[in-house]
């Protein structure tokens, strides 16, 4: 009997010292798309009820005391901006397999942070759509990581199927000609498309297409509707009124799908400005290479200085470096080229 | 300003170590900071890293889009921490030398490592180990982990530490890259690596100030500091 017994006991305390020494783990599993999907549940808050099942957390081993700090990050579709949407710590809760559901309810959040305006700016698109970074880190009790994961999903609406681009990715767009071009829809009977000029006081991309008046090309006008078959057009063609240079404009295309208002088949919003020849005259190819610049790093100002370079009203007195002694345009060119070739030394642009 | 305060900076080190524990004591100094810069002291507790920050053993400095951190060690070894990296200082007295190791998790670091004599001056990052005795160069660690060293002056001994771990001594124009697999094959730089470090030791911010009644343009960029 006691010889019996011998290999069992080793066998379960091998199994009791491994399941000891087991290191913690975790995962994500998440569908790489997601379409039509509210945000709720990206952003978790204690007796939040409702919130869908969009991702499951796999913690193993089981039953040991844990936390798990998260932080999501979104952005907009066709970019790469990340911007922090929410991070959270949860209260200490027994590792197990569990979904987003569960953060919240019985698995309680001990802290959390949110960044207001950009979930406002996503519910007010109903759904959410673009790129979503969720980063979780597996916590002891005490608060020391164990482990990490993340996973990144793309959230889709029937509207983000459909992409607008500028065939010129500028900033700065040609006033005789603004060649867009747009991903086709399947089952699309035709296109329409509407844009705006955005003033300074439109808040968003958004609200400067959607105010009421007389848009520069009225999507609700049917002799500006495309064929099903078209997938790009020169946006000065359709224009209503004309843009005069220093306009910021704004665009999108809708599909027009049987069974559906052709609204809720929406692209991105596409922005752009219509570029003034006299400035570029005047102060040279300054407003080309500041506007490479710009898009190489991705600055809270940039679109105000783009804006004030293109408005032509933009008048310049001089340059100097940090010490105040004057430097020549040749100079301030030959620096901005070693920076164009150099993007790494680039430090930051900004108004004052 | 700045002169009286790298002529304080020695007594700021020394001065704030009497009567610490000795692996508290400040081992390194912030002296430059670009845009953003946070150090953690602890697990959930980053701080705004500004000049004049010491550091201890176990503290992990970070910089963000197109941030910079110059932080000098008590021998005056320089590291120049360059955007979207994270390190942590570690430093411990064996005897009468000092052990230090720097542990790259990812981004770019340009060093100028003092002559060590007793000390020891390491780097770690997620595939190698390089021990310094006095010499420049850059590491660049990139989100897996795979490391790239490229040695300017003097020579470093490296180390793999997954995989084959080879060793290896790469001399000044050389340099490696060290995967998971873990061998240490030395090449020559050439000019796009001495370019990159070139660049990598630009730390001084510059501006040029575009004029207009309507609002003046900032441009800031980096530039190598004056002689």
């Amino acid at each position: 009997m006691k010889v019996k017994l011998i290999p069992f006991l080793t066998v379960f305390f091998l199994l009791t010292i491994f399941s000891y020494t087991q290191t913690p783990s975790i995962r994500i599993r998440v569908q790489p798309v997601m379409v039509d999907v509210n945000l709720g549940g990206l952003v978790p808050a204690n007796n939040l009820l409702g919130a869908p099942h969009l991702f499951t957390v796999e913690i193993f081993p089981e039953n040991i005391d844990v936390k798990i700090r998260g932080n999501v990050s979104w952005s907009d579709f066709g970019q790469n901006n990340f911007r922090q949407v929410a991070e959270f710590t949860t209260h200490v809760f027994q590792s197990r397999t569990f979904s987003n559901s569960n953060l919240g309810s019985d698995i309680r959040i001990e802290s959390s942070r949110t960044e207001s305006a950009i979930i406002d700016e996503l519910m007010a698109r109903g759904v959410a759509a673009g790129t979503v970074i969720i980063q979780l880190t597996l916590l002891d009790r005490i608060g020391n990581s164990l482990a990490n994961t993340s996973a990144e999903v793309l959230f889709t609406s029937g509207s983000q199927t459909l992409f607008l681009s500028l065939q010129t990715p500028s900033i700065f767009q040609n006033i005789g000609n603004v060649l867009v071009s747009w991903t086709p829809v399947s089952g699309a009977t035709g296109y329409r498309i509407r844009a705006n000029k955005k003033l300074p006081t439109d808040a968003t991309l958004e609200a400067a297409l959607e105010k009421s008046g007389q848009p520069l090309i009225d999507d609700a006008d049917p002799t500006r509707r495309l064929l099903a078959t078209e997938t790009s057009v020169d946006l000065r063609n359709l224009l209503q009124y004309d843009w005069s240079p220093g306009d910021n404009i704004v665009a999108v295309v809708y599909a027009e799908v049987e069974g559906k208002s052709y609204k809720e088949t929406k692209s991105n919003i596409i922005n752009f400005t219509i570029e003034n020849p006299a400035l570029q005259q005047n102060i040279g190819t300054l407003p080309s290479t500041l506007t490479n610049l710009i898009g190489l790093m991705n600055l809270p100002d940039g679109t105000g200085i783009l804006n004030l370079l293109a408005s032509g009203d933009i008048v310049i007195t001089g340059f100097t470096n940090e010490g105040g002694r004057t430097m020549s345009q040749e100079e301030v060119n030959q620096i901005l080229q070693m920076l164009t070739a150099n993007p790494a030394l680039l430090v930051n642009i900004y108004r004052r | 300003m700045k002169k009286i305060f790298f002529i304080l900076s020695p007594f700021l080190f020394f001065g704030s170590m009497f009567g610490q524990d000795a692996n508290r004591s400040p081992v390194a100094i912030v002296t430059k900071v670009v845009q953003v810069v946070d150090f953690k002291i602890e697990e959930n507790n980053w701080k705004k890293a500004n000049i004049g920050q010491t550091l201890t053993t176990g503290n992990e400095v970070k910089t963000g889009q197109r941030s910079l951190a110059i932080v000098k060690f008590i021998d005056n070894s320089i590291l120049r921490i360059r955007e979207n990296s994270s390190v942590i200082l570690f430093a411990n007295r064996v005897e009468n030398a000092m052990l230090k190791n720097t542990e790259i998790k990812n981004g770019r670091l340009n060093f100028k490592i003092s002559e060590q004599e007793n000390d020891e001056f390491r780097f770690t990052t997620p595939t190698m180990v390089a021990s310094i005795r006095g010499t420049s160069g850059f590491f660049d660690v990139d989100a897996e982990g795979n490391t790239v060293l490229f040695v300017n002056e003097g020579s470093v001994e490296v180390r793999g530490t997954q995989g084959n771990q080879q060793t290896n001594t790469v001399g000044a124009g050389n340099y490696t890259e060290v995967t998971n697999v873990g061998n240490v094959e030395v090449k020559e730089g050439g000019e796009e690596l001495q370019s990159q470090f070139n660049q990598s030791n630009k730390t001084r911010t510059r501006q040029i100030i575009i004029k207009s009644p309507q609002g003046d343009i900032v441009i800031e960029y980096l530039d190598d500091e004056l002689d």
